[in-house]
């Protein structure tokens, strides 16, 4: 039949009881304070979307303006010509 | 449809006036990897701190809580204590005893029975002898698992809370680097668009200069005539034309520098 020394565990833990203390992690409360503030998660993620959607639409843009530049010199030269009506 | 695009073209190149330099797209890029280089130290700094813990915890149940513990038991200050010293008194009497000696079997003449019980001492001797180590291996056994069980005490919730620091900070640094790769994917989309749009305008403006000097050419043309055809004096009037035309070559030679 085995022994059971919970009672001395126990009794060990109230002795060292203060030096215990020293060796335990740190509160909730100052875990908290330490780490940065968290970002309101939802604000990001539409943030995000939006900035996205503009990036989409430059991205667009930027393939419009190339094609333009690869049709040649005839629509520059109207768009020029246009631009100086302008 | 040309000219459809052409006014789309014209339209974007008025409203499309974002602008940024290619160097923003380079700074976004460092600003991103920085980031990642600080989640790495942010997160290094955190196992150092929390290993640094788990070592205070094995130096304090090496060097206090074991030798207080055991001495606890030995004392016998609990119950399980007191009764592990019973046993090992016990343990330590019985094997000491001499089981031949102890039993007197001289007057039994029946050596068939002298047998059996020479056979029975030898196996209570024995069990006894046997006695004392199971006393101490369970005596080892419980002071071990009680050993184990306080240092997981003491470490759950150290790795616990390192596992939720760890979490946190990765969450805070992934929405960082959500924000900021977005911020980088849509400067270079500026950049792109600025880029196209500068190849286009370019393109335009050497067209216009190509047209302004054919213009000036006719123009100058035109004037040359008007003064030869004007002239009285021919030789006055051709002077006056090649005039005109120099000037009209001097201005191109200009424009086309």
């Amino acid at each position: 039949m085995g022994f059971n020394f919970d009672e001395e565990a126990n009794l060990t833990n109230q002795q060292l009881a203060e030096e215990l203390a020293k060796i335990t992690p740190m509160t909730v409360d100052e875990i908290n304070a330490l780490l940065p503030r968290k970002a309101d998660k939802q604000r990001l993620q539409q943030l995000i979307e939006i900035v996205s959607k503009a990036e989409s639409e430059n991205k667009k843009i930027a393939a419009l303006t190339t094609n333009i530049g690869e049709l040649g010199g005839v629509v520059v030269k109207v768009v020029g010509a246009l631009l100086k009506v302008v | 449809m040309k000219l459809k695009l052409a006014c789309a073209t014209t339209a974007l190149l008025f409203t499309a006036c974002a602008s940024a330099p290619k160097q923003t797209v380079e700074l976004a890029e460092a600003v991103n990897q920085q980031i990642a280089h600080m989640q790495t130290s942010h997160e290094e700094f955190v196992r150092l701190y929390y290993s640094g813990l788990r070592s205070d915890v094995d130096e304090f149940m090496a060097q206090k809580w074991t030798p207080q513990f055991l001495s606890n038991v030995i004392s016998g200050q609990g119950e399980g204590g007191r009764q592990f010293r019973a046993e090992l008194d016990r343990g330590y009497a019985l094997a000491k005893v001499d089981w031949a000696d102890a039993v007197k079997i001289e007057g039994i003449a029946d050596s068939k029975t002298v047998t059996a019980i020479k056979e029975a001492i030898e196996e209570v001797a024995v069990r006894e002898r046997g006695e004392l180590g199971r006393v101490l291996i369970d005596f080892s056994n419980e002071a071990q698992r009680q050993i184990s069980l306080q240092r997981r005490k003491l470490l759950d919730p150290i790795e616990a809370q390192e596992a939720f620091v760890l979490r946190e900070l990765r969450a805070g640094y992934a929405d960082l680097l959500a924000g900021s790769s977005s911020i980088r994917g849509y400067l270079a989309s500026v950049v792109k668009v600025t880029e196209n749009r500068d190849a286009v305008v370019k393109k335009i403006g050497l067209l216009d200069e190509q047209r302004s000097l054919l213009d000036s050419a006719i123009s100058a043309n035109e004037d040359a005539m008007n003064v030869l055809g004007g002239s009285k004096d021919l030789k006055e009037g051709v002077n006056a034309a090649v005039a005109k035309l120099k000037d009209w070559l001097n201005r191109a030679g200009k424009a086309t520098k």
